[in-house]
Formats: structure tokens, sequence, C-alpha cells
């Protein structure tokens, strides 16, 4: 095992990978130093997420990150999916990350909140 | 790869240290003295200067007049070392040792369905590295997964993203060579290839 257990699984079967119709927010980003590309597609309902999907063209760890942080933003409000933060995504990976790997990490996170920006949600 | 910088011709030739075994943070300028003396220092700083009066000041000769200051003394030592080191190994051969292993990297990848190569496969006109990629993995996984195995190879766009851009990649992985690579390790390295899918 190279990374870990979810990782491998959710590099090999994402389950929000893909487009969403009729999005509100829609925000792509790049990590200049690996090449990374995620894009994030959020529909908004009554202040908070009520669906995600990622598009990337990016290495395991990342596309894992933002497969994760889909999923752990569909539901909640705004204010909480711009509280999540590096260490919530880390723990759900269950790998040790070394430093110069950890923007594989975050650059979903910047995207969520460039989505989110993007449409005056966030404050 | 032997350089003769008179016969080149060429006005200005630069190369820095940590390419040829040397330490980081210095290199070379070469410049023709004929272009250098025509030429005013860029910098100011110590030993440039040859004598000063209040409102001019007389530059010193070549080469001080462009190595103001202090310089970083132990990386010059450092890349002295490897300037005598490669000198004594001969540069012809040890642009034919980085050839021939060269020539085996290419004709072992070439061999893995996974694995894409970039660049002239004609190792006479190559330098010692192979860019490549592996079907279905990003650059950067490759690395890591490599990396477990100890084999040290770059990932990325290589300071290169107009290129990347046009190969239609996100980066390339990247082996290199030198002087102390020996065959044995180029197998070792498309081994690990061959079994990297599972890894991940």
């Amino acid at each position: 095992m190279l990374y870990s257990s979810v990782i491998s699984e959710r590099f090999r079967h994402p389950r929000f990978f893909g487009d969403l119709d009729g999005a509100d927010a829609v925000f792509e980003d790049v990590n200049p130093l690996c090449g990374d590309r995620v894009r994030i597609q959020l529909k908004l309902a009554n202040g908070g997420i009520a669906d995600a999907r990622f598009k990337g063209d990016s290495c395991a760890i990342c596309m894992a990150s933002a497969d994760l942080l889909a999923e752990m933003a569909r539901g909640r409000a705004v204010d909480e999916a711009l509280a999540l933060g590096p260490d919530d995504l880390l723990t759900r990976l269950g790998a040790t990350i070394r430093p110069s790997r950890i923007t594989c990490v975050t650059l979903p996170l910047q995207v969520l909140k460039g989505a989110l920006a993007a449409v005056g949600a966030a404050r | 790869m032997p350089v003769n910088v008179q016969r080149l011709g060429a006005d200005f030739y630069a190369f820095s240290g940590h390419k040829m075994l040397g330490p980081t943070g210095v290199g070379v300028l070469y410049g023709r003295r004929a272009v250098l003396e025509r030429l005013e220092p860029a910098w100011g700083g110590g030993e440039m200067i040859k004598e000063v009066w209040i409102d001019h000041a007389q530059w010193n000769d070549l080469p001080w007049r462009f190595e103001p200051g202090t310089p970083p003394i132990a990386p010059i030592v450092g890349l002295g070392a490897a300037v005598e080191y490669l000198s004594e190994v001969g540069m012809e051969a040890v642009g034919a040792h980085e050839q021939a292993l060269c020539r085996l990297t290419l004709e072992l990848l070439a061999k893995n369905d996974d694995v894409i190569i970039y660049g002239p496969r004609n190792p006479e006109i190559k330098g010692a590295v192979v860019a490549f990629n592996v079907r279905g993995l990003h650059p950067h996984d490759v690395a890591h997964l490599l990396d477990q195995e100890g084999i040290a190879v770059r990932a990325g766009h290589h300071c290169a993203m107009p290129l990347m851009r046009r190969l239609g990649v996100v980066g390339t992985v990247r082996a290199s060579f030198s002087v102390h690579t020996i065959p044995g390790e180029i197998e070792f390295l498309t081994k690990a290839l061959s079994n990297l899918n599972l890894m991940l």
C-alpha cells in the first residue's frame, strides 16, 4: 500500500467525480508546483451546500482529497463547509502526507473556498 | 559532453555546479575576454574597484571587476573539486557511459506497454535523461512509488509548462543518470515500474 487504503480506493473509484447540471458555483484552480488541477461544482440551497462534484487532473492524494471534500461538504451549511481544514481531510485520508505533498491535500479546500467566494456565499 | 568554449566561439557560456556533481548555489559564467573588456560591471562591492575618488572610480581588472563582494568560498572550492574529478575521469568517458545507460533505459522502458516515453529515441542526440509517464498514474504518484523503492526521479513540468501543454500531459517523470549510475540500477528502475500499478 502506497499512501492509504482510503486514497487508493478514492483514487480508483471516486464517488463525486463529474459534472453537476445547473451548478450554482464553479471554481477551478491549479497547484503551480506540481500541475494538479481541481474544479469544484456546487449546488446551493438554504444557506448550505446541497450537492458537490469535482473534476481534476491530479495525483492520487489530490483526487482522494477532492472526493472526500465533496462528500464532506454536501449537506453542510456554508459556514461549516468553510470551517473545514486540512486536518479534517488528513484524518479521513488516513495517511502520513509528507510536507512536499501537503498542497495536494489542501488544493481542493482552496477551490471550495474559491467557489463559495465567487458566488458571494463566503463572508 | 566535452566542451571547448574557444572552439565554440562563444561570447558567453554558463553552467551550474549542482548539475555536475558540485554544490548548489554556485556556477560559472564564462565570458570571452574581448567582450568582457567592453562590459560595465553590473554590481558594486569589494574587489571590483582598483581606485576610488570622491566623484569617480577605476574598475579592477578581469575577472575581479565582475566578482564583487565576498564570494561563496566553500561552494566554489567544492565546484573546483568536482571539476577536477570529472576532468580526471574525462568528459568523453562520462558521455559514453551516460549514453550507454540512456540506450539501455530506452530499450527496457520500450518493453513496458504502460510506459510512454517522450523525446528523441536516439541516445546519441540526447542528454543523460529519459522522460516518461506510466499510463493511468500521475507523475508525482509514480515518483512517490519509486521513492518507496529507493529510486530517486524527478516529476512535474520540469520548468517547461508550455511543452507539457503541447504534449497534453500534466507533467512527466524523469530519470537521469550520472557517472555513478550502473546498468543494474536501470534494470532495478524498469522492474519497479512494471509493478507500479499494483502498488497504488
